[in-house]
């Protein structure tokens, strides 16, 4: 099964493979990078002591996250924490590697950003969250068409983005 | 035939998200009771050893509550037991007592018939003492005869 770690049992090994790209799930919602992982723990620890029950984990843990992502998103007692992290949401990065390519992934972060939020999580499930079609189809309530489809727009979309970035 | 790779699928393929920090990853082992050396505090496994107690608890109270059923619905199912029917002769009828008197009952009723019959019960009653029982002739002050009583006196 594709994005399932071999060692069932083992928590960490689901949060090693899983982690990051739940962390950049999140952040479709949540305007800091403290806010995702608060949002992830809970979605973890929700979906870890019920996984057991679900027909995709993998599919699962994701949806948990999303679900996670907007019950926080609904919730007014955080609105003036969220309002404080929106100020400083252009200075946290979404991603992570060497300095000199810092420029390039602001550029790609930026055009993400800018992705409709329905392709937006069908692509990072996919591409960092390796998920298959299917299995995000699980986790959004979607049909596995409708995922590919939202996937194709999302890179035709970024595709566009990135080359009016280009164009002096 | 497969298609040739996507370069800017590729590229987004090659970025990494920022990964999670040792922080979260302590809260969340904190939260499963796992991993102690995720636990600074030393708390590892508290939440599973409450729950795993929790269960001991209940399974405990379970099983004391079926003994407890069991236990009276045995000593219940005893109480309700029919006693073995034993056939008991009845009470013998309390004996006639013959020689008793008339009650004034059957003075009345004997009245109420017709007053012979009283008096024929009267005249019944009169003799009855002295044919029940003869020794009182002997012991009482006026069984003597008319003879002896003469004699006694000197009386021709």
């Amino acid at each position: 099964m594709a994005g399932a770690p071999d060692d069932w049992a083992d928590w960490a090994a689901w949060l090693d493979q899983h982690g990051a790209a739940l962390v950049l799930l999140a952040r479709q919602w949540l305007p800091s990078h403290a806010d995702a992982e608060d949002v992830v723990q809970e979605a973890f620890i929700r979906f870890w002591r019920s996984r057991e029950r679900a027909a995709d984990p993998a599919a699962y843990l994701y949806a948990c996250v999303k679900h996670c992502a907007l019950d926080w998103q609904r919730g007014r007692k955080r609105q003036a924490r969220r309002e404080q992290a929106v100020a400083r949401t252009e200075v946290e990065s979404w991603f992570a590697g060497p300095l000199e390519e810092e420029e390039r992934r602001e550029t790609i972060a930026a055009a993400l950003r800018e992705l409709p939020q329905d392709q937006r999580e069908v692509l990072v499930m996919k591409i960092w969250g390796g998920l298959s079609f299917p299995q995000i189809a699980l986790a959004l309530r979607i049909s596995a068409n409708t995922a590919s489809s939202r996937y194709r727009y999302a890179l035709a979309k970024l595709r566009e983005q990135l080359a009016e970035e280009s164009i002096p | 035939m497969k298609e040739p790779p996507d370069p800017l699928e590729a590229e987004l393929f090659a970025m990494r998200p920022r990964e999670v920090s040792p922080e979260l990853r302590r809260r969340i082992a904190g939260r499963l009771g796992v991993g102690q050396a995720f636990q600074p505090d030393g708390q590892a496994g508290k939440p599973d050893l409450q729950r795993r107690r929790w269960w001991i608890a209940l399974a405990g109270g379970l099983a004391a509550a079926c003994l407890a059923a069991i236990l009276l619905w045995w000593w219940g199912s005893r109480r309700v037991e029919p006693e073995p029917i034993v056939d008991r002769p009845d009470p013998a009828p309390p004996a006639q007592m013959e020689d008793a008197p008339p009650t004034l009952l059957a003075y009345q009723r004997a009245l109420a018939r017709s007053p012979e019959e009283l008096d024929a019960l009267l005249d019944k009653q009169a003799v009855a003492p002295q044919e029940s029982n003869p020794e009182l002739g002997q012991v009482g002050p006026l069984t003597r005869s008319d003879a002896k009583l003469h004699a006694l006196l000197g009386d021709e």
